[in-house]
């Protein structure tokens, strides 16, 4: 029998061009059964990746009160326009999905709360605690703005 | 071998501890500023404590979101373009954190 190199699983931390020190990596998306757990693990990583964005919105808008008018004319502008809304709504959203989902995960570290059922049920709720924590918050914007 | 697995952990884990206060006056902020001008931005950034706190916001987000980055390009990407990301990762917190900064105490 031949054994092709291609076939062999790579011998921890012998593969080519991986980190050093070898922390224990994700499942691929492509092998996973849809579960509520599964797409609140996945909504945790990609709200992150937009939180880190949203961070360079805030740069940006920092940037643009100090330098005055001429700059921040445009990026309140933007922020104003309807594709703006979405994106200042969207990272309330994120923040609060990734906030809400972060508790979640230090509850979990202490090995509490990882039965199927409770993981499956605090799963659903970080997605509607985050629905209603997001509308409180616009809604709270809205009336501060028109006040 | 297991040193920095498990030190990136405990900076996680520290960053995101730090960020929920942050996050929720923030949250809070966006309430009450997300349509200011230029004259509500510049007051509202006037006071110290709103220059720190938001500061510390981007700072530790920033932080805490390399350390997030981090671990999806271990997961997704293997071979020489890893450290490449990684390394644009953290000069992006880094310039992120220090545009803001810079910008604050401009105010």
């Amino acid at each position: 029998m031949v054994e092709t190199t291609l076939a062999q699983p790579p011998a921890a931390g012998s593969g080519m061009n991986r980190p050093k020190a070898s922390a224990p990596l994700s499942p691929h998306l492509q092998i996973w059964r849809f579960t509520p757990t599964m797409a609140a693990s996945i909504t945790q990583r990609a709200t992150g990746v937009a939180n880190f964005s949203g961070t360079l919105v805030l740069a940006a808008w920092a940037f643009a009160a100090a330098r005055g008018e001429a700059w921040f004319g445009p990026v309140a502008g933007f922020l104003a326009s309807p594709v703006g809304q979405l994106i200042v709504f969207g990272y309330i959203w994120s923040l609060c999905f990734h906030m809400i989902g972060g508790l979640r995960y230090l509850y979990t570290d202490t090995g509490k709360g990882l039965e199927p059922k409770i993981a499956t049920q605090a799963a659903i709720a970080n997605y509607a605690g985050s629905i209603i924590l997001t509308l409180l918050i616009a809604g709270a914007a809205f009336a501060a703005r028109a006040s | 071998m297991a040193k920095r697995p498990t030190s990136t952990f405990a900076a996680q884990r520290a960053s995101a501890v730090l960020l929920i206060p942050l996050a929720l006056w923030f949250l809070w902020s966006i309430a009450a500023h997300a349509g200011d001008d230029l004259a509500g931005a510049q007051a509202w950034l006037g006071h110290l404590h709103n220059k720190l706190l938001f500061g510390a916001f981007v700072a530790v987000g920033a932080f805490h979101g390399r350390i997030g980055l981090h671990e999806i390009i271990e997961d997704y990407i293997h071979g020489p373009l890893n450290a490449t990301l990684n390394a644009l990762a953290i000069a992006a917190a880094a310039a992120i954190t220090l545009l803001t900064w810079a910008s604050l105490f401009q105010i």
